[in-house]
């Protein structure tokens, strides 16, 4: 049914909610700064996620992704860590302002 | 028992910890109080999430490449992922932050 998609899209519009209105930090988007951090992140992400994945860390169940691999993780993992990585950001910002 | 997850996430945190060097990055007494905030909520909800996802078969572990530790349906090493990665993204945000303001120095 597709659960692990339907679960990253909720996650993504709750780390928005959190980042524009509950905690207004306001960081993600396309500033440079977060384009850089996002794109060097996804990085490394892309090559141990599938070198793990390989080597048999975890398996994921293609009855509930979009079936979209890259080039072995689903598209739906690549968007996890971005959704964990941004919710830690936002966070961090909060908790470390002035 | 096999350190094959536990030795790749200290690789990650001791490459975190270089990076930090490199780019002398450190946490003023706010940030580090943020640091333990940040990834402790991290932990919580994203252990959370992948407790659940485990329950719903979205995916599984390769158990034969771990230390064996289980806290309910996680492994101990998914649960110090959770804190060592995000600590990285958090290295590498003010990393960027830092380019930035040379930059804007700079100008």
């Amino acid at each position: 049914m597709m659960e692990y998609t339907i679960s990253t899209i909720i996650g993504f519009v709750i780390v928005l909610f959190l980042d524009r209105i509950l905690l207004r930090t306001k960081i993600i988007g396309f500033s440079p700064r977060m384009v850089y951090t996002t794109v060097v992140f996804i990085v490394f992400q892309l090559f141990f996620d599938n070198y793990f994945t390989q080597q048999g860390l975890w398996s994921f169940n293609s009855a509930e992704t979009l079936g979209v691999l890259v080039p072995f993780v689903p598209i739906e993992n690549i968007f996890f860590g971005i959704e964990m990585l941004w919710f830690a950001l936002i966070l961090f910002s909060f908790f470390s302002r002035e | 028992m096999n350190f094959m997850y536990a030795g790749y996430l200290l690789v990650a945190l001791l490459g975190t910890l270089a990076f930090m060097r490199v780019f002398h990055i450190s946490f003023s007494p706010r940030e580090k109080r943020a640091v333990i905030f940040s990834l402790a909520a991290t932990v919580i909800v994203f252990v959370s999430w992948d407790s659940w996802a485990v329950s719903r078969n979205h995916w599984w572990f390769g158990l034969e490449n771990m230390l064996g530790i289980m806290l309910g349906n996680q492994p101990l090493e998914e649960i110090v992922f959770f804190a060592v990665i995000p600590f990285f993204g958090i290295v590498l945000w003010k990393i960027s932050n830092k380019m930035h303001s040379l930059r804007v120095k700079i100008k």
